[in-house]
């Protein structure tokens, strides 16, 4: 199976609602919160750096915390008339690679945030493909609600 | 004097890359002695960067790379890694251990071993330089080194930093012997502590 072209990326910090493929590309630690409206065909697409909010606030960076990932998603499409009963979530990353290096594993915290917030929105997640130590590549389709997740040596898995 | 566009990239030029260049002389001589060939080591560039720009100089946060990473303690805590897209890293290797180009395919123990003595002799050198330069005390950890897509590596050091940082130096770093060149990134993370330090140090020292 040839993974979907994605001609937009979504770099750190940054979200888009959209009907077209998109990319993130080499997640770690970071997570990609994908929230689907299947009925619509659209979906918000995160790419979440950290588990909490910092202070640093940033419109080129919406998505910099779990938190504010999550809020930003549920209302940009609540506002292109999503109805968030129908929204549903699937999560890439979040994964440690340094795990030998006494480094925090800001990938675990990430992907408990993301699952909390969406939780508290009332968002259920489908699918997943987190932790463990190695980085993935993302390729999301809003039109058929899937993700091509891509990992060196590791093949392809759709989520 | 560090205020303007202007008064940085002086400093980088005839601060930072100085205390950089001359420790490197003695990189390339353990080098040299490691794989019985002449290697030297040059940094032609030093430049503070964004985070953001950060991936697109090792061809993009999807990319394959080879990376070795180095922690660093004492004045200046942070990180450190070498970052060489993954044909060039393999070709690295190839240098190092006197093979033909294209023998090294993978990371075996030989190979990371390898990877990991060119990162603690050339890490080392470079934080000796800094630290000598501006007065500090730092410790590098032993080397760590890894095959897996640029983005997500350097997210698993970054972060840590980025909660409150989103400046970092890119060392350009060149390595070279009879007939052949290779050129790869090393980012130097410090805390924002450790900035401070670097900075207030090396400043202090040339005034």
């Amino acid at each position: 199976m040839s993974a979907v072209s994605a001609p937009v990326t979504v770099g750190l910090g940054q979200a888009v609602v959209t009907d077209q493929p998109v990319g993130i590309l080499g997640l770690g630690s970071c997570v990609g919160v994908c929230i689907f409206d299947h009925e619509l065909g659209r979906a918000a697409v995160a790419h979440v750096v950290l588990p909490h909010e910092d202070g640093h606030v940033s419109t080129r960076a919406p998505a910099r915390s779990a938190p504010a990932a999550v809020r930003w998603a549920v209302t940009e499409l609540e506002r292109r008339g999503s109805d968030r009963q129908r929204l549903v979530a699937k999560l890439v990353g979040g994964a440690h690679l340094l795990s030998g290096v006494d480094l925090p594993d800001i990938g675990a915290e990430n992907v408990a945030a993301v699952r909390t917030a969406l939780r508290e929105a009332g968002i259920p997640v489908v699918a997943e493909d987190v932790g463990e130590d190695y980085g993935r590549t993302a390729h999301v389709d809003p039109a058929t609600g899937r993700i091509v997740v891509l990992a060196i040596g590791r093949g392809e898995r759709v989520l | 004097m560090l205020d303007d566009a202007v008064g940085f990239a002086r400093w980088q030029r005839d601060v930072l890359l100085p205390a950089i260049s001359q420790s490197l002389e003695q990189a390339g001589r353990a080098l040299s002695t490691m794989v019985q060939s002449p290697i030297r080591v040059a940094v032609p560039h030093v430049a503070m960067v964004g985070i953001d720009e950060i991936t697109p100089s090792v061809g993009g946060a999807g990319v394959p790379v080879v990376a070795a990473y180095l922690g660093m303690t004492g004045d200046m805590a942070g990180h450190l890694m070498f970052m060489f897209p993954m044909p060039v890293g393999f070709g690295l290797v190839d240098r190092l251990l006197g093979q033909p180009p294209k023998t090294t395919i993978t990371l075996g123990t030989l190979e990371t071993s390898a990877l990991a003595e060119l990162a603690n002799i050339t890490g080392s050198s470079i934080l000796n330089g800094l630290a000598d330069a501006a007065g500090l005390r730092v410790l590098p950890s032993s080397p760590t080194v890894r095959t897996d897509m640029a983005g997500a590596l350097l997210e698993s050091v970054l972060v840590p930093v980025a909660q409150r940082s989103e400046q970092v130096v890119l060392i350009r770093t060149v390595f070279e012997g009879d007939g052949w060149g290779i050129v790869g990134d090393c980012f130097l993370l410090p805390t924002v502590e450790g900035l401070e330090a670097l900075v207030q140090g090396l400043v202090s020292r040339k005034s």
